[in-house]
């Protein structure tokens, strides 16, 4: 009896906690979208206003007849999948080895590897431009993408993720007589399905957002990035609070419909893993 | 040659094959740059390069020396005390109550990963209207409430906590998501193990799920530390690293002084370049910790 | 925000320039980056040799026949204000029969392109910049001083101050084309509200502190003075007037700053500490959203000001920046037209045609540099503009016209000093801050600033 109550009253304060983050989550967001729709006078008026007095489209539009939004989608696109496709291989395959090889030199290799998590983007990425500047890549899709494939921290997550497989696995496969790359690719990789997905969403995001690289590497208009053409639009002197948040929501409803999609892999990914019995 | 062979076909040699691409990808984007870096940090040199001058170890005996670099790494480790903790413990605590697949728990992970997902440039400017001094809608609420009205950007003594809160509200659902995967693939055997011997749910947290799940804490308390240590763009997007310089992190001065109208492309490497030895220290003491649990 | 990304974007613009500079310069094969970009300039290098070829025969036949030259203009206004850039160089294009064609291309990246084209020996033969570019691009731009013996613009009827602003020792580099200030915004209903004269905004400071007193009414969260510390560019407008110049040439010849001991600067920081104490200034890094919001009573910003306060239906007005104790004077930045060392002599003649057309009334009255200064709120740097009907109709430009043409343009610095940006964005956040918020006595953080602001300066002496 004392102990149900005990569940009872640590299941309000779960609860209590939970929905507390997610109001602290929800509000700021829906007043950014509430904000899109919003006239100027509207969002910089006192006292402040949650919901809209004032629907109008005209932000959209401003925002339309000012940047070249299809263009920038399909670039902020192509640089997306593109990283994502080729660092889901690349990542995934060096976790792979880290997890479950023993090698010579594996020690060094990783802490290499993690040192490069170490440095600052900022610091680097000038030397960094310089190198994809002589390898001739400036102002391609080429030059946006392959610097950013491999990602220590991507690794090191991958890494994580095998870690935790039981060894019989791997074993039974090399009875079967499978492959080195067979192993991964046909016994291992699946079972970290749910991994590999939150990898290609967190890559998909972070290229997606990525706002200093692409500045730098497609400096041409019809290379620029959403994210770059938006900052463009944020920077300018008299910043146009209505314009830009339709931007920010234009920019966040890709991602959020991805992710939806990806959402239910987070589940699906662990159930057909086979591990949960 | 053959027995080199030999070692890539066998079972652990062929890691280096798993391993190649990554290597190399890090080499030349990452590594390279960095010794170019710290070539650089040994000398003055401007943003265009193009004078560039020997200038031995006084980029490094003015760094410390300057009390704006000094004050930037007392802000970073601040910052750092104040984010790792949170995002670490915090957001296991909060997986572990949303790891079951029921559609409530479902929501909830949706909800905490939406931050994750916008950029910072849109975080940035509605963070900065709503917590605005005089007319943002937070402000309003809470002083409507009868808490005052809170300077949330202006006050040197709160506006890092401030910064910290929008920096864990952005990322925290990553955190969050992380460890329920990790969660969600421990064993179910070793529970029904652990709740025929009489642990409660709590104990099961500590004595199952915590042990069962350590490569992924050490993933998210090594990323995290590594990511606020180099804490930018929410400092560069809100505060700009005001007021009174209480927000201005290592990376946004090193920025600041590589960047800026009369660039200083040899300090900032120089300073960047003590951070990044800090960095590396740290990492590696966790590093061998982990090893030593493994 | 908007500065700071700003910044952000000038920043990486900057780098790419200086890299591609560097690269292309080094490589000396032709980069293989961009390189559609490069063929594109050298198929149009070629019809321009092709057009000069034809020219130079036509002009051995007949030589009364008109030579077509093409005129390659580059600048950066992105902004709407380009649109009505573009519709006045088509009327050029169409009404000049100099067969002139100005080629405008109106870039956001403008210093990346600048620099990848000048080290592969091309460009644009003319510019349209900031003044303060020349510390960056000195060694492409021309001399202008000829244009007022080759056109019939009258140097005379140029504002001397803004000429002297765009030259060194002499060499003018620049004709101006808009001059940028900062200006005194006032909200009328609040001025009205509190019993003050609402056609008419402070003339002096002491009037500024006294309005500010009279409008805050803390119950409505509203206040009456807007000085914003984070605002780097508010505050070397402000703080000018008040002690002058930070850098300044001395006796010798050598650079100077005036921080230590510059009583108007402590004056100033006591003026702004004693407002934000009294709750009569906000304590806030946003002035701009509160004015638009209609919480402020006055603030100081530049021109861009205005569009949004008319979008938020805000009754305000304008006038300078009220005069201190450094006396009468604009802070201005000029922007103006160069000549780069790219262009022939026949796509100099044919620039300075453009100058002359734009700076010129035509016979209906009509003159592109009067359009463009009523239609995007600037003022006007020719005295026969401002003596305009149409001008003096403008009641706007009027209010940001100092009447005095007689009197000096500076910006913080002299406008000779390089280190200009520096002075702005490194030592003025060192001198408001640690008032405001340290409560450290003005004298004792300017002698603190004098050391940062030496420095700077030793650079450049």
């Amino acid at each position: 009896m004392k102990e149900k109550t005990g569940s009872i009253a640590a299941g309000i304060i779960k609860y209590f906690v939970l929905i507390c983050i997610s109001v602290l989550v929800i509000i700021p967001l829906s007043w950014l979208v509430i904000g899109a729709f919003k006239t100027e006078k509207e969002i910089l008026s006192y006292p402040p206003t949650f919901f809209t007095h004032s629907f109008t489209l005209d932000n959209f539009e401003k925002l339309k007849s000012r940047i070249d939004v299809y263009r920038y989608i399909t670039n902020s696109v192509i640089y997306a999948v593109g990283t994502t496709a080729i660092a889901v291989v690349v990542n995934s395959m060096a976790g792979y080895a880290y997890a479950r090889k023993n090698f010579k030199g594996k020690g060094f290799f990783f802490l290499f590897t993690l040192s490069t998590m170490m440095v600052p983007f900022q610091v680097v990425m000038v030397p960094m431009f310089l190198v994809v500047y002589k390898l001739g890549m400036y102002n391609t899709y080429w030059g946006l993408i392959i610097p950013r494939v491999a990602v220590a921290g991507s690794i090191f997550m991958m890494r994580a993720a095998f870690e935790g497989l039981p060894k019989e696995l791997e074993d039974a496969a090399r009875i079967d007589g499978l492959g080195e790359f067979g192993i991964f690719y046909r016994i291992m990789l699946p079972q970290v399905k749910s991994a590999v997905i939150c990898l290609v969403i967190l890559s998909i995001n972070g290229s997606w957002n990525d706002l200093l690289w692409p500045m730098l590497v497609a400096s041409d208009t019809k290379m620029r990035t959403l994210a770059n053409g938006l900052a463009l639009f944020v920077g300018q002197n008299s910043i146009q609070y209505g314009a830009s948040f339709a931007g920010a929501v234009v920019s966040i409803l890709p991602m959020l419909i991805i992710y939806l999609f990806g959402q239910k892999y987070f589940v699906e990914g662990m159930a057909s893993s086979g591990l949960k019995s | 040659m053959k027995k080199i062979k030999k070692i890539l076909h066998s079972a652990d040699g062929s890691a280096y094959y798993f391993i190649f691409p990554s290597i190399i990808l890090l080499l030349v984007f990452n590594v390279i740059p960095l010794v170019f870096s710290f070539v650089l940090s040994f000398c003055n040199a401007n943003m265009t390069l193009d004078h560039v001058d020997f200038a031995g170890i006084s980029n490094f005996t003015k760094a410390f020396t300057d009390s704006r670099f000094l004050n930037s790494l007392k802000v970073t480790a601040l910052f750092a005390v104040i984010e790792v903790p949170i995002q670490t413990f915090g957001a296991m605590i909060i997986a572990a109550m949303i790891n079951k697949n029921t559609a409530g728990n479902k929501f909830f992970r949706a909800v905490y990963f939406l931050p994750v997902i916008c950029s910072a440039t849109a975080i940035g400017i509605m963070w900065k209207m709503i917590l605005h001094s005089n007319v943002g809608f937070f402000t309003y609420m809470i002083q409507m409430a009868g808490m005052g009205r809170i300077n949330y950007f202006n006050d040197p003594k709160i506006t890092l906590f401030v910064v910290a809160f929008i920096s864990i509200w952005r990322s925290f659902g990553i955190s969050a998501i992380v460890y329920v995967t990790a969660i969600q693939n421990v064993s179910s055997s070793i529970y029904e193990a652990a709740e025929i011997d009489g642990a409660n749910k709590l104990q099961q947290f500590i004595n199952v799920t915590v042990p069962s799940i350590r490569p992924t804490f050490w993933y998210i308390l090594m990323t995290r530390l590594a990511g606020s240590l180099q804490i930018f763009d929410i400092v560069y997007m809100t505060t700009g690293g005001g007021p009174n310089f209480t927000t201005e992190s290592t990376v946004t001065y090193v920025y600041t002084r590589a960047f800026s109208a009369n660039s200083e492309m040899g300090y900032a490497s120089a300073m960047s370049f003590v951070l990044f030895v800090m960095i590396m220290i740290i990492t590696v003491l966790l590093y061998r910790r982990m090893n030593a649990e493994d | 925000m908007k500065k700071k990304v700003l910044s952000v974007l000038m920043s990486a613009a900057m780098v790419m320039s200086a890299l591609t500079g560097c690269g292309s310069s080094s490589s000396g094969s032709a980069a293989n980056a961009a390189e559609s970009k490069a063929e594109e300039k050298s198929e149009e290098k070629n019809e321009v040799t092709e057009s000069k070829d034809t020219e130079e025969t036509a002009t051995e036949d007949a030589a009364t026949e008109v030579k077509p030259v093409t005129v390659k203009f580059w600048n950066s206004f992105t902004g709407s204000d380009g649109d009505k850039l573009v519709e006045l160089v088509n009327k050029f294009n169409d009404e000049n029969k100099d067969g002139i064609t100005v080629e405008m291309d109106i870039s956001s990246n403008l210093d990346e392109q600048l620099s990848s084209a000048f080290a592969a020996g091309e460009g644009p033969a003319l510019l349209l910049f900031s003044s303060a570019s020349r510390f960056t691009y000195g060694d492409y731009m021309q001399s202008m001083n000829d244009i007022f013996d080759k056109t019939s613009l009258d140097k005379n009827d140029f504002i001397e101050s803004y000429v002297d602003y765009c030259s060194e020792d002499g060499e003018t580099y620049l004709i101006p084309f808009q001059i940028v200030s900062f200006y005194l915004y006032w909200n009328k209903d609040l001025f009205e509200a509190a019993g003050l004269d609402p056609e008419k905004g402070p003339q002096t400071w002491d009037e500024y502190v006294e309005y500010s007193k009279a409008i805050t009414d803390a119950s409505k969260n509203i206040y009456g003075s807007g000085l914003c510390y984070a605002y780097n560019y508010q505050m070397a407008h402000v703080i000018q007037r008040f002690g002058d110049l930070a850098v300044t040439k001395d006796d010798s010849g050598k650079w100077a700053a005036n921080f230590e001991g510059n009583t108007g600067y402590a004056k100033f920081l006591d003026m702004y500490k004693g407002l934000v104490d009294s709750g009569d200034n906000p304590l806030t890094d946003d002035t701009d959203s509160m004015m638009t919001a209609g919480q402020l009573g006055m603030t100081i910003n530049g021109p861009w000001l205005s569009s949004g306060m008319d979008t938020a239906g805000i009754n305000y007005g304008i006038t300078t920046v009220p005069t201190g104790d450094a006396g009468a004077m604009n802070s201005v930045e000029v922007l103006g037209f160069s000549v780069t060392t790219v262009a022939t002599d026949e796509e100099k003649a044919a620039a300075y045609k453009f100058i002359e057309w734009w700076n010129t009334m035509d016979a209906d009255g009509n003159c592109p540099a009067l359009t463009w200064s009523l239609e995007n709120g600037c003022p006007a740097y020719l005295k026969s503009l401002i003596e305009n009907e149409q001008y003096q109709a403008n009641a706007k430009v009027m209010a940001m016209t100092n009447k005095d043409t007689s009197v000096r343009s500076d910006f913080i610095t002299s406008s000779a000093f390089p280190g200009v940006g520096q002075i702005i964005n490194d030592v003025l956040p060192q001198i408001t801050q640690p008032v405001l918020f340290d409560g450290k006595p003005a004298e004792d953080v300017l002698k603190d600033a004098q050391t940062l602001a030496d420095d700077i300066v030793s650079k450049y002496n």
